[in-house]
C-alpha cells in the first residue's frame, strides 16, 4: 500500500516565512542562510511519506545531506547557487514499524559561505486505520477475516447438543457416538454431522480436563443414564435418570446427583473449548505477541498470522460482525454460545452491564492495533476481553443461580436441576482464565459444595446458593449493582 | 374571562377536574409568568407514589410479616406443649395452630420478591402435594437436611399437615405413631425438626425487614426504587402478586388440582391443605389478602392509599372498579367451593375448572391492563424455553 503523505497545507505558511524574512532584506547585511519545514510527518507503517523542507540562502545554495536516526548523511540533488529551493524528501516507513516510534531525520545545508544549518525533522509513525464500525477488514479491497474453523467447532457442539436431547424423549445415547462427534471421526463426527469438516472440539479441550476425562466420563454416564431414562426410569437422590421439566411439560436427563448431562456437556465445551482457547492460545503472547508474523501474509493468505489469530479468538465469540448493546430481539437468532449469553446479561438494568458493546468494540480495537502494528493498545484491548469475557461467565452464572432460587421457591425440582445445570457449567467457565480473579479452590466450592453439598445438587439449598451468589459478586464488583435482577 | 376565572379553569383542567371545584377561589391574583409547566404526575397533590409505598411497606408487608412471625411462634409452642404430652387436646391444639399459621401465611404469600425471594421462601414452606414417600424415608432413615431440593416437598406446612392429621388415620391411630409406634421417637423429631425449620426460615426472612436486621423496609421505601422502573418497588411488589395469583392462586389451589395442567385429570391430592382439609379457606384468605393490598387495607383494617387509588388517579377509574369487581367475584366463587376440596374435586371436578376460568379474567385486569397503567414491566416468564 502507497499512502503518500504530503505536507502541502503547511506550505503557504513557510512561503510566508519566507516572504517576511525576505522582505527585511532592504538591510545591508545578508540574512544568515534558513531551512525549514514540517517537523513532524506521520504515517502508517508500511507507507511512504514525504518531508519537504524549504531551502534560502542569499549566498546560494552549495549542498544539502540528510541523515536518519543518526545514520551516516546521504545528499540530497539540489542546484548550487539558488538562493530559495524546496526539495521533497521521500521516506518510507518500515512495514514492521510499531505505531509511536520516530525516526528522527536531520538536514544539513552548507551555503557557498560554506556555512552549515541544520533543521531537525521527524517522522512518526501513526495509524493506518481507525477502528470500524464492525469487525470487518480488507487488504486490496478483499477481506482478510476468517474464522472457518471456528464456526466448524461451533456447528458441531450445535450437533452434540443436538445428539444429546434425544435423551429427553426417552431415547438412549451412546457413548461412541458422543466420542465419535468430539473427535469428528472421519471428518462428518463419525457419521453425525450432517456436514464434513477437518476440525475437532476434542483436540482444543482444555488439557486438564482430558487428563480427567472430564467429558469422556460424562459421555459413559449419559449412555448409561439415558438407557435407563428410556426405560422410564425417574431420577432421585442418587439415582440417574428423567425428571420432568414443570414449566416446560419435558424431561431433562440427570445424573445420580440432579446434574443434567445436555447442560454439563454443552455449556462445559463452551468452557474448555471455546473460551479456553481465546483465553490460553489466542490472546496469549504466543499468538499475538510482538514475535508474532505481523508484516508477511500467511501462504495463499490475505492476512498476517497475528491478524488472523485474532480472528479466530472473535470466531470462538462468534457474535454477529456489528453486535452491539441493546441487540435487537429480532436478530436473537444471530447470536451464538458466548456472545448469546452475554447478550442474555447486556441489558440487565437498563444496560448497566453493556458487555456486547464492550466485548465487540475491544475486539475490533485489538485487530485494528494490529493492522496498525500497535502492540501498546492491542494489550490495552486484550485485557478488556480477558475482564469482560469472564464478566459474562460470572454475570450468568448468577442470572442461572437467581433462576435456580426462583424455581426453588416454586418448589419445581427438574426446573431447579435445569438451570443450576447451566449455573454449574458457567462457574466452570471461570476456571479456564489464566487471569481468574477466583481461586480454583474457590470455584470448586461454588460448584461442588455451595450447589449442594457432596457435589449434589439434591444436597442444594437457598443458603448455599446465596453464598455462591456473595461470592461471585464479591469477586466481580462490577455485578453488586445488578445481582438481583440478572 | 377574567384571568383569575381562566387560572382556575387551566388548574382544574390539570388536576383532573375532580381535584378542585370552581368557585372555591383557588388563588389571588397569579403571578406574572407564573410557570405551570407539568408537573411530574406523582407530585399532585392526592396521590403520590411514595405514599402508596409508605402505606404497602409501613401498614401492610412489615405488619403481615409480623403478624405471620407470631403464628408460627405459636405454633412451635403448641409443638412444645405436644412433645411434652401427646394426647387429643394437645394434637387438636397443634393442628390449629398449623391452620392459623397457614391463613397467616396467605396475607404474605404475595409478597415473595426481596428477603422472601433471595431465601425462596415460598419453596422452603409450601411446596405441596407434600412427598410422602420422602417423608416416610427421612423419619426412617433419620438422615437429611431440610431446604433441600431433595426435601423441598417432605417439608413445610404440607409436611406437618401429613404428620398431623395422616392420610385416614384416627386420632388415637396417629396419636400412636408418635407413641407407641416403632419410629414413634423419630417421628417425632421429624416434626419437631420441621416446626425448627419453618421458624428458622420465616425468621430469616421476617427480619431481614426490619431494622435490626437488613432493614429491608428502608430499601424498600428508598427513593432509589421509587420509580416504576425494571427493579423499583413497585415494579417488584406487582411482579410479585401478579405471578403470586396467577400461578400459585389460580394454577396451584385451583387449577392444577382440578385437573387443568393434566388433560382434565383431577389430582385432589394436589389441594393445598389435603391433610388438613381446608384448601378453600385458604384459597378464599389468598384472594381477600391480593383484595386487601390492592385497596391498601392495613392489617388493622385502616383504607388508605393503594394501587386502586393509583389506577384512579391516572384516570383508569373503570379499570380500578373493574379489578375490585373481579376480585370479589372471585372471592364468591371460592366461597361457594366447600371443604374439603379434594372432595369437591373428586366428585365434581368441572365446578372447579368453572371457577379456574373464572379466575382467569382478573390475570389479564391485573397483568396486562393494570401494568400497563402503571407502566410496570412484568419480568417474570411466562413457561420459558431454554
Amino acid at each position: 500500500m502507497n499512502i503518500h503523505f504530503s505536507i502541502h497545507k503547511f506550505a503557504p505558511l513557510i512561503a510566508l516565512l519566507l516572504i517576511l524574512t525576505g522582505c527585511d532584506s532592504t538591510d545591508d547585511d545578508p540574512q544568515p542562510s534558513a531551512i525549514g519545514g514540517t517537523e513532524t510527518v506521520e504515517g502508517g507503517r508500511g507507507t511512504d511519506v514525504t518531508v519537504s523542507v524549504s531551502l534560502r540562502s542569499e549566498v546560494g545554495i552549495q549542498s544539502l545531506s540528510v541523515s536518519v536516526n543518526g545514520g551516516s548523511a546521504e545528499a540530497l540533488p539540489v542546484t548550487p547557487g539558488n538562493v530559495n529551493q524546496a526539495v521533497d524528501y521521500p521516506f518510507s516507513i518500515p512495514p514492521d514499524a510499531t505505531v509511536g516510534t520516530s525516526y528522527p531525520i536531520v538536514f544539513t545545508m552548507v551555503d557557498q559561505d560554506n556555512v552549515s544549518t541544520d533543521f531537525n525533522a521527524q517522522v512518526v509513525v501513526g495509524t493506518l486505520i481507525d477502528p470500524p464500525s464492525t469487525y470487518s477488514f480488507t487488504r486490496e479491497e478483499a477481506s482478510t477475516v476468517s474464522y472457518s474453523g471456528q464456526n466448524d467447532r461451533l456447528d458441531q457442539l450445535e450437533e452434540i447438543k443436538a445428539y444429546l436431547k434425544l435423551t429427553e424423549a426417552g431415547e438412549s445415547v451412546s457413548e461412541q457416538v458422543l466420542l465419535d462427534m468430539f473427535v469428528n471421526t472421519g471428518g462428518n463426527g463419525g457419521g453425525s454431522f450432517p456436514f464434513t469438516s477437518d476440525r475437532q472440539l476434542k483436540d482444543k479441550t482444555f488439557a486438564p480436563d482430558l487428563d480427567v476425562r472430564l467429558f469422556e466420563d460424562l459421555f459413559a454416564r449419559a449412555e448409561v443414564a439415558s438407557l435407563a431414562g428410556s426405560m422410564g426410569t425417574q431420577a432421585e437422590n442418587g439415582t440417574a435418570g428423567l425428571i420432568a421439566r414443570e414449566d416446560k411439560g419435558s424431561n431433562i436427563l440427570v445424573d445420580e446427583n440432579g446434574r443434567e448431562f445436555t447442560e454439563l456437556i454443552e455449556k462445559g465445551l463452551m468452557g474448555a473449548v471455546f473460551y479456553n482457547q481465546i483465553y490460553n492460545t489466542y490472546l496469549t503472547d504466543t499468538r499475538i505477541g510482538d514475535t508474532v508474523e505481523n508484516v508477511t501474509l500467511s501462504e495463499g493468505k490475505n492476512y498476517t498470522a497475528m491478524e488472523h489469530h485474532m480472528d479466530e479468538a472473535f470466531g470462538y465469540w462468534n457474535s454477529p460482525v456489528d453486535f452491539s448493546s441493546e441487540w435487537p430481539t429480532e436478530r436473537a437468532s444471530e447470536d451464538r454460545f458466548w456472545s448469546h449469553y452475554s447478550n442474555v446479561v447486556d441489558n440487565v438494568r437498563d444496560g448497566e452491564l453493556g458487555t456486547n458493546s464492550i466485548i465487540m468494540d475491544a475486539f475490533i480495537a485489538a485487530r485494528t492495533a494490529i493492522v496498525n502494528n500497535d502492540p501498546v493498545e492491542r494489550d490495552a484491548q486484550v485485557d478488556v476481553l480477558y475482564e469482560n469475557l469472564d464478566l459474562v461467565a460470572a454475570a450468568v452464572a448468577i442470572h442461572y443461580i437467581n433462576d435456580t432460587l426462583g424455581f426453588l421457591s416454586e418448589g419445581k425440582t427438574g426446573e431447579a436441576f435445569h438451570v443450576l445445570s447451566e449455573a454449574w457449567a458457567f462457574a466452570n467457565a471461570l476456571r479456564y482464565s489464566p487471569r481468574r480473579i477466583l481461586s480454583l479452590a474457590e470455584i470448586e466450592e461454588i460448584m461442588e459444595s455451595d450447589f449442594g453439598a457432596d457435589s449434589n445438587f439434591w444436597n442444594a439449598n437457598a443458603i448455599g446458593l446465596n453464598k455462591a451468589k456473595a461470592t461471585l459478586v464479591t469477586a466481580y464488583p462490577a455485578l453488586a449493582s445488578v445481582q438481583d435482577d440478572l | 374571562m377574567p384571568r383569575t376565572a381562566l387560572f382556575t379553569l387551566l388548574l382544574c383542567f390539570l388536576l383532573g377536574f375532580g381535584a378542585c371545584d370552581s368557585g372555591s377561589g383557588m388563588a389571588d391574583e397569579p403571578p406574572e409568568d407564573d410557570p405551570i409547566i407539568d408537573p411530574p404526575p406523582a407530585e399532585e397533590p392526592g396521590f403520590k407514589r411514595a405514599d402508596m409505598l409508605a402505606n404497602m411497606g409501613n401498614n401492610i408487608i412489615v405488619p403481615s410479616y409480623i403478624a405471620f412471625q407470631e403464628e408460627i411462634d405459636a405454633l412451635h409452642a403448641a409443638g412444645e406443649a405436644f412433645k411434652n404430652r401427646q394426647d387429643e387436646t394437645t394434637l387438636n391444639g397443634l393442628r390449629e395452630a398449623l391452620k392459623e399459621a397457614r391463613m397467616a401465611w396467605q396475607d404474605v404469600a404475595l409478597f415473595q420478591f426481596g428477603p422472601a425471594e433471595t431465601f425462596a421462601l415460598r419453596g422452603s414452606l409450601n411446596t405441596y402435594p407434600a412427598n410422602t414417600d420422602r417423608i416416610e424415608a427421612n423419619i426412617a432413615s433419620g438422615s437429611y437436611v431440610l431446604g433441600t431440593i431433595e426435601n423441598i416437598a417432605a417439608g413445610g406446612f404440607p409436611a406437618l399437615a401429613y404428620l398431623l392429621h395422616g392420610n385416614g388415620e384416627t386420632v388415637e391411630e396417629l396419636i400412636a405413631l408418635f407413641t407407641t409406634d416403632g419410629s414413634a421417637a423419630s417421628r417425632m423429631v421429624y416434626l419437631e425438626d420441621n416446626l425448627n425449620f419453618v421458624q428458622e426460615s420465616v425468621d430469616l426472612v421476617v427480619n431481614r425487614w426490619l431494622p435490626t436486621d437488613g432493614n429491608y423496609l428502608t430499601t424498600f421505601l428508598s427513593e432509589d426504587k421509587g420509580g416504576v422502573d425494571v427493579g423499583s418497588s413497585l415494579g417488584e411488589v406487582v411482579n410479585a402478586l401478579v405471578l403470586h395469583y396467577e400461578r400459585f392462586i389460580r394454577d396451584g389451589k385451583i387449577g392444577i388440582p382440578a385437573g387443568v395442567r393434566s388433560s382434565g385429570v383431577p389430582r385432589p391430592k394436589a389441594t393445598e391443605a389435603f391433610y388438613g382439609g381446608y384448601s378453600s379457606e385458604l384459597a378464599v384468605r389468598s384472594v381477600e389478602a391480593l383484595e386487601r393490598f390492592y385497596k391498601g387495607i392495613s392489617l388493622s383494617g385502616e383504607d388508605d392509599v393503594g394501587l386502586e387509588e393509583n389506577l384512579e388517579f391516572l384516570e383508569a377509574d373503570m379499570l380500578a372498579s373493574d379489578i375490585a369487581t373481579a376480585m370479589e367475584g372471585v372471592i364468591g366463587s371460592l366461597m361457594a367451593l366447600p371443604d374439603p376440596l379434594s372432595a369437591q374435586i373428586e366428585s365434581n371436578s368441572d365446578e372447579v375448572v368453572t371457577v379456574f376460568t373464572e379466575m382467569q379474567q382478573l390475570v389479564v385486569l391485573l397483568k396486562a391492563d393494570m401494568t400497563s397503567f402503571l407502566g410496570v414491566t412484568i419480568t417474570f416468564q411466562d413457561n420459558d424455553g431454554d
